[in-house]
């Protein structure tokens, strides 16, 4: 799997139609000439097979090596550390955003499907899955921001500097969250055994949190696993709209400046990330759900 | 019965509409009463009013023709891309299934690999590293969008392969070639198309993130993600430059999901 990661995005590079040779001599103010574009491309390795390139390229990446940028000169390694933390703060506030907001409001839609408010709900919520984030985002600044001057333009590393972006992720994929929330519990709501317990008199609030709710804490967090990859590619738009310090702006501006080993190693670090969170959803799942977890022992 | 009837009305008032939007967005280019890319600074940042119903830009552009200009951009993009990984998808996972063995194991090892990855997050590297233009966007997205095509057909396919009707046709001699076409494919494609009719929104979402960050289309076309990322930095000036394309959008998206889930709904039906 990580030979598969590793080598797409390394293709991605080697396919690429720009010359890095000819990019990093443009960055220095050098005037490239045929020979120093040809000895800077032997500094590279680049004259050499694409395989032997990969293998190099991932020798380095196993020991922490991700190669320099471009355009600053420096460690790839260090600016991607350096900006990692801001994407993590802005992704898992967002993310407990959106779990507050949908869970409750999708528990409470299809308690009540079928009713006025619901349909409400479902109609809202459909009309926001549609809607671009950077258009929310941008009606978001223009409000908050620039009409009554709630929260600044510019998203810095503060509470202040979190709302909006973090609003303007959560918002949108809590559009997504509380239609998926609501099909979960009414899917266990069907179950034989709801019957069985309003026979036996419970009431409708020992149901809905005793036992519904509860078995459904296992496809809740199956559901942070499927998001987390849409979260963490919202963050480029929303991070370049406030001017996040995170990894999202710093591959579009690297994209901008045609910093590949940046964005190379972005995507890297994204997949990873994304793959981590993945199996360790995997692994907690028999813990919140035991019924999986005995069945797989059988 | 009733019921069926009304969710098959609802399809086609849905395609027609669709199918309008198409087809206005391809008539409207030659017939717009201003030029969408002549600038003229003296009627810049033009509040909406009668001459200019949404306004204009920063260079005097005209808002609304600048709109129904870029929606071709966005809309035959969207469509013409959905139509080929649509192809290409279930190409791959139908050869995947019916090879089987090692072919199928590398085909999907390949498609595990790209799902490793965020699908944004791909597209916009994969747009990043070929550069900015129409055509690289799309094939940045397209790199994403395949996945599920190979994998839907996949499942369809082996979920079929072992049925009689299959072993019947095997018996009376038909060919693979024969098979997939004749009996596998036309037994397989609905959940394809619904899935694809879906896919449509999502690619125009896609694309229109893709172009508001600088990947999209290269200037001067009237993309709308591009429109409203250059809109950003007057948004104070004129909000309607921002506002006005962004509702295209919205319209646009909300428009072809109804259609996706119109196409389902029928299909479910049967």
């Amino acid at each position: 799997m990580i030979i598969g990661i590793t080598f797409l995005s390394f293709l991605l590079s080697y396919l690429s139609p720009g010359d890095p040779a000819q990019i990093l001599l443009n960055n220095q103010g050098v005037k490239a000439s045929e020979e120093a574009l040809q000895s800077t491309r032997h500094e590279l390795g680049l004259d050499r097979p694409m395989i032997v390139q990969y293998g190099d390229w991932l020798m380095d990446l196993c020991k922490g090596d991700m190669g320099t940028s471009y355009k600053s000169n420096r460690p790839v390694l260090n600016e991607m550390t350096a900006k990692i933390p801001g994407t993590l703060i802005l992704t898992v506030t967002a993310l407990g955003v959106t779990m507050l907001l949908s869970i409750p409001l999708g528990t409470w839609c299809a308690w009540h499907a079928g009713g006025k408010a619901d349909r409400l709900i479902q109609m809202v919520t459909y009309l926001f899955a549609s809607l671009p984030s950077f258009f929310l985002a941008l009606l978001l600044m223009y409000f908050l921001s620039l009409k009554i001057k709630l929260f600044p333009v510019i998203g810095s590393l503060s509470l202040k500097g979190l709302v909006m972006p973090v609003l303007t992720l959560a918002l949108t994929l809590s559009a997504w969250y509380i239609r998926q929330v609501r099909a979960i519990i009414r899917k266990e709501m069907q179950g034989s055994y709801i019957d069985g317990l309003r026979a036996r008199g419970m009431s409708e609030r020992q149901i809905l949190f005793g036992h519904v709710l509860r078995n459904c804490r296992g496809p809740l967090v199956t559901l942070i696993g499927i998001s987390f990859g849409s979260m963490l590619g919202g963050t480029t738009i929303v991070e370049s709209i406030f001017s996040w310090p995170g990894v999202g702006k710093l591959a579009v501006d690297a994209i901008t400046a045609r910093d590949y080993p940046v964005i190379q190693s972005y995507v890297v670090w994204m997949a990873v990330i994304y793959l981590s969170i993945n199996y360790l959803i995997e692994f907690l799942y028999p813990l919140l759900d035991p019924r999986t977890g005995r069945r797989r022992q059988k | 019965m009733k019921k069926k009837k009304m969710i098959k009305v609802r399809l086609i008032i849905l395609m027609v509409l669709c199918a309008g939007l198409l087809l206005g967005a391809w008539i409207v280019r030659g017939h717009l009463i201003h030029e969408p890319f002549r600038t003229n600074v003296r009627q810049a940042f033009q509040a909406p009013c009668r001459e200019y119903i949404f306004g204009t830009d920063n260079l005097g552009r005209c808002v609304a023709c600048r709109i129904l200009y870029g929606a071709a951009t966005s809309l035959y993009a969207a469509v013409l891309a959905v139509i080929a990984v649509f192809i290409i998808g279930t190409a791959v996972g139908v050869t995947a299934a019916y090879a089987g063995g090692i072919v199928d194991r590398i085909l999907m090892k390949i498609t595990l690999v790209f799902q490793a990855f965020p699908n944004f997050i791909l597209a916009v590297a994969v747009a990043g590293m070929l550069g900015t233009g129409l055509k690289n966007s799309v094939l940045a997205l397209g790199a994403v969008y395949w996945i599920t095509y190979a994998k839907l057909s996949r499942s369809l396919v082996l979920s079929i392969r072992d049925s009689e009707y299959i072993r019947a046709a095997k018996i009376c001699g038909a060919g693979p070639t024969a098979i997939i076409f004749k009996y596998i494919l036309p037994n397989m494609v609905s959940p394809l198309i619904v899935t694809a009719a879906l896919d449509v929104s999502s690619f125009i979402l896609s694309m229109a993130g893709l172009s508001f960050l600088g990947l999209g289309p290269s200037r001067p076309t009237a993309e709308w993600g591009a429109t409203m990322s250059e809109a950003k930095t007057f948004i104070q000036q004129a909000p309607w430059c921002i506002v006005f394309p962004g509702l295209a959008l919205l319209v646009t998206v909300v428009i072809f999901n109804l259609l996706g889930d119109a196409l389902r709904d029928v299909i479910d039906e049967g």
